[in-house]
């Protein structure tokens, strides 16, 4: 079952470009990343599931409910951590999340007590007297006292330090292992390495692709080391294949893009001794994608 | 319910410090009343001592002004003044809160509607409105029965009438806060908007054109008119419109627009 829809939407703020026709979809249980820079519409597709702004065209649906139609009755079911955390400056911790509590019903003192002891939260102290750190556990906890189905967190680890975002991941493989679908954007790959089963690499307001890590880095282009004659490898140097990365004399480093068959193909016609072939790591392929100019990416 | 209830304590705190303030002002001005009437003479002969124009910018009336209803329309213009000014803050405070504290991610994610929130917002500034003015009408009768004085049915219009120009000004406030991107200084831009209505009245009320009276807000129900004539019918009728206009475009604004990060 498809918990989150994301139907071709479309959203500019007056002229300017939020999101271009974003499609995706996140079944049951699923920890889905949302990778891209800054400004690359993670967040405008989250404010837009959430009914927190409003599409210019296209359609959401989250538990199969219309995002704005049935906004209250998705609230119930999703916890929300924003990538900027505000709240009311004159109250306590406790107040707010006592007050984020009674719109989910019966209050349930031994989650909040569980959450703030993991998360190390002193809910005596008032909020604008927090850092921005102790803001973030603050957005953690009120957007997982209710046990949420969906949990969508938007930059979530900026501003903790390390040990917190170590017990806020396994927080979040927690709640997915009891059935929590997650959606999460972020730019910190290696968190999306570790949470995510999917991945949407999203540029300019496009979804640029999306996939299994494992199957983004396989298919996307490969890391060749090639030892061959020089004078063949002269030649090769120059083929649209591939792009140089590094040449010592009979030792070739490029990246090749494209059916793999094609390559060994063309390697078959060179005296070859020796050839290894790596998947990019996370770090190569969004670099990859941010870099490159709009649409001069080959699907394999 | 719950957001009722936030609201309500949060908004609690700005009504005591403002109530008090009113309710001293008020008693303080009221209480010189018996005085005045001691003096009723003197106090007419200086006032026909004065030009016509300052008289009518005053809204100073020497026949009505023997009277408590009289006094009372007299100084309840700067009583009201202050009323503008606190109805202006209630609106802007209340439904602007998530944009002064950055806090509408907050909210909005929450398993409640946006028109829930509004009638919410709404009804504490309305409740806040109500016991302000029930405790203004305590003063006020309070005062001429502890001084024996009596009283007259303008005295209710002028209470009544009062409560409206409060309405138009808190609905005016949750239209701006719907309105401007960002809030901020939410004082100073009650306090300008109030004065700059305020000094409009006067002007209004030196060229004596009912126009500019009208658009004067406060002058649609001028107290000293209201003392002398009561409630004017069209001013009636404009200023009921002008209230479910201006909270028919902040409710609406404020269930559509989106929120800025």
């Amino acid at each position: 079952m498809n918990i989150v829809e994301v139907n071709h939407l479309k959203k500019y703020y007056g002229r300017h470009r939020g999101v271009e026709d974003v499609h995706f979809t996140i079944k049951q249980g699923e920890v889905f990343g949302f990778i891209g820079p800054n400004g690359a519409g993670k967040s405008t597709t989250i404010r837009c599931a959430l009914s927190l702004i409003f599409p210019t065209s296209g359609k959401i649906t989250l538990f199969g409910l219309d995002s704005i139609k049935d906004q209250v009755e998705i609230a119930k079911r999703v916890g929300y951590l924003p990538s900027e955390v505000a709240y009311y400056d004159n109250m306590k911790v406790k107040d707010l999340l006592e007050y984020s509590m009674s719109f989910y019903g019966r209050p349930d003192p031994a989650r909040l007590k569980d959450l703030c002891e993991r998360m190390d939260l002193d809910i005596s102290r008032k909020i604008d007297d927090l850092s921005l750190g102790n803001k973030k556990k603050v957005g953690i906890v009120q957007g997982l006292l209710h046990r949420p189905s969906l949990i969508i967190l938007d930059e979530p680890t900026s501003g903790l330090d390390p040990l917190m975002q170590q017990r806020f991941f396994d927080l979040i493989e927690e709640e997915n292992k009891r059935g929590a679908t997650v959606l999460f954007s972020s730019h910190i790959l290696s968190e999306v390495k570790r949470l995510s089963d999917r991945i949407a690499l999203i540029k300019d307001g496009r979804i640029e692709d999306m996939d299994q890590i494992a199957s983004l880095q396989s298919n996307h282009y490969k890391n060749v080391q090639l030892t061959a004659d020089p004078e063949a490898l002269d030649r090769f140097e120059g083929s649209d294949l591939i792009e140089v990365k590094q040449r010592f004399g009979d030792q070739l480093h490029f990246i090749y893009r494209g059916e793999i068959n094609r390559l060994l193909r063309e390697l078959a016609r060179f005296d070859v001794q020796n050839l290894s072939m790596e998947d990019p790591s996370l770090e190569e392929l969004f670099m990859d994608y941010y870099e490159r100019p709009n649409n001069e990416h080959v699907s394999s | 319910m719950n957001t009722f209830r936030h609201e309500w304590r949060l908004h609690g705190r700005l009504l005591r410090g403002w109530l008090i303030a009113i309710l001293l002002t008020l008693a303080l001005f009221l209480s010189f009343y018996p005085a005045f009437q001691d003096g009723l003479d003197d106090m007419v002969a200086m006032m026909e001592g004065f030009p016509p124009e300052v008289l009518r910018g005053f809204g100073l009336d020497i026949d009505s002004f023997a009277t408590y209803s009289g006094y009372l329309a007299y100084i309840y213009v700067f009583v009201q003044l202050l009323l503008g000014i606190l109805s202006i803050m209630s609106g802007m405070i209340l439904v602007g809160r998530e944009k002064l504290n950055r806090s509408s991610d907050f909210l909005f994610s929450k398993p409640v509607s946006r028109r829930g929130l509004w009638l919410a917002k709404v009804a504490v500034g309305l409740l806040g409105l109500l016991i302000v003015n029930s405790l203004i009408t305590a003063v006020v009768y309070g005062v001429s029965g502890v001084f024996s004085i009596p009283t007259d049915g303008a005295i209710g219009s002028i209470l009544v009438s009062s409560l409206l120009v409060q309405l138009i000004f808190f609905f005016l406030g949750t239209l701006i806060a719907v309105l401007k991107r960002r809030l901020q200084t939410v004082t100073s831009s009650a306090t300008a908007i109030g004065f700059g209505f305020y000094f409009l009245l006067i002007v209004a009320r030196l060229l004596e054109d009912d126009q500019f009276l009208r658009l004067s807000l406060y002058g649609l129900f001028d107290t000293a008119q209201v003392q002398r004539q009561g409630v004017d019918p069209t001013n009636l009728t404009i200023g009921l419109g002008l209230i479910i206009l201006l909270a028919g475009i902040s409710y609406r604004r404020y269930v559509t627009q989106d929120l800025e990060v």
